[in-house]
């Protein structure tokens, strides 16, 4: 009996120590693989972590990705020319700027129009007229799904001042914000662009005061571009153009001919910068 | 006899419940926190000031941050009401550590953002962006805080995630 017990205890306490081993590899296996809590956040880049254990198992490995790494940085580099010698060609006229506009529109008011009024751009991407503000954005909506561009330019802001949509220069960026949001739920992969407000002309100005509020529409919206990752097209330095060379039309409001392609340029380069 | 054996069933027991520690112990070592990340969510809102808050839509979460919330397992953001606040909560699980440096990355230029804009002009808001806003990970959750409340709704989210799902 004594015996039997011996045996059963013996056997017993193998099957055991063989299932204590057995536990012990596996929760050391499972430490060394469990992730930290909070992780090194020094930069150990994932390409010189594959070349270290690349390199041990297969050198040939390593060439590899060196090579298709230094492909990446060349055709960046070459992106990067391109893009370098395209501004050049734009800011220079080598180019024609309206044959670069590609899957656009171009949303705004009166001085919008213009865009396609002297036919520079296709009346069926322009969604313009005289009147609108932003909150006019809404009524397009449909428009904008069926033509489903890659990149809108808000071109708006003359009447916004002037009727002081928001209440304030805050209230009407945050009045463009809103319309923007809903713009991009509508449309998710479009960029969206903001123009800054163009000046008018000081004799215009006093005819409505509100519109001395301008530049302070400008800086608001900049302000919430810049809060809200939104391109904002700065006109300053055309508007100081404008002024200089009085491209405004007789009623100081409405913009020349000649204005546009100042305007265009502008608008197309920003989208190039993004 | 009756001693040995005693002594026996002393023995294994010993090892039975030094068995059932390391197993037990074993899932001490899990760096994941089960908890409902809804609830995280719902007890890190709670606790914040909520005045100027609102829920963000996937699209500006990746606009705000660069973020597609359709890669992890849960996005959340709350953002400020109007453009001259900066309150926003932002709580994210994660699956694995560049996941979490990316929010780490995003999270700290969204506050270098802002910081940007109101440097010399929103005293209020610069305030809040300096000492009141908290970045962490904890146990496969990024949280991210700016808000008068950021040190309650901290703790709130640690809470959280230590309560099993």
């Amino acid at each position: 009996m004594h015996a039997v017990y011996n045996s059963i205890r013996n056997n017993f306490a193998c099957l055991l120590s063989a299932l204590l081993i057995l536990i012990a590899a596996l929760l050391a296996v499972r430490l060394l693989a469990a992730r930290k809590p909070f992780s090194d956040l020094t930069d150990a880049s994932e390409g010189i972590r594959f070349l270290t254990t690349a390199e041990e198992a297969n050198p040939s490995l390593a060439d590899d990705f060196l090579r298709a790494k230094k492909k990446e940085r060349l055709a960046s580099i070459q992106r990067s020319e391109e893009k370098e010698k395209l501004k050049d060609d734009i800011i220079n006229d080598r180019v024609d700027v309206y044959s670069l506009f590609k899957e656009y529109v171009i949303l705004g008011d009166s001085r919008a129009v213009g865009f396609s009024h002297f036919k520079f751009l296709d009346h069926h991407r322009v969604l313009a007229a005289g009147g609108d503000t932003i909150l006019k954005v809404r009524d397009h909506m449909d428009k904008l799904k069926k033509l489903n561009p890659s990149y809108i330019y808000l071109c708006y802001g003359v009447n916004d001042a002037g009727l002081k949509i928001g209440g304030t220069p805050e209230g009407y960026a945050e009045k463009v914000l809103s319309v923007i949001n809903e713009i991009q739920e509508a449309l998710p992969e479009v960029r969206i662009y903001f123009s800054s407000i163009i000046w008018i002309s000081e004799t215009a100005e006093k005819k409505n005061p509100a519109w001395g509020k301008i530049y302070e529409f400008n800086n608001t919206c900049r302000m919430m571009c810049t809060q809200n990752n939104i391109t904002y097209i700065d006109n300053d330095e055309i508007c100081l153009y404008l002024k200089e060379k009085k491209l405004w039309s007789g009623d100081g409001i409405h913009l020349s001919k000649s204005f546009y392609k100042l305007w265009a340029k502008n608008l197309y380069l920003a989208t190039l910068e993004d | 006899m009756m001693k040995t054996l005693a002594f026996e069933l002393c023995r294994w027991t010993a090892v039975a419940v030094a068995i059932l520690f390391i197993v037990r112990l074993s899932d001490g070592f899990s760096t994941v926190s089960s908890a409902n990340p809804q609830k995280v969510l719902e007890a890190a809102y709670t606790c914040a000031d909520t005045t100027n808050l609102q829920p963000a839509s996937n699209q500006i979460i990746k606009r705000l941050y660069g973020i597609d919330p359709s890669e992890y397992e849960f996005c959340a953001l709350y953002y400020a009401l109007t453009n001259m606040d900066v309150d926003e909560l932002l709580l994210i699980k994660y699956a694995d550590s560049s996941q979490e440096q990316q929010i780490q990355s995003a999270a700290k230029a969204r506050l270098q953002g802002q910081k940007n804009v109101f440097e010399n002009y929103g005293v209020g808001q610069m305030d809040l962006l300096n000492n009141h806003s908290i970045l962490m990970s904890d146990s496969g959750f990024a949280f991210f805080i700016i808000n008068l409340k950021a040190d309650e709704s901290a703790a709130a989210f640690i809470n959280a995630l230590r309560e099993e799902e």
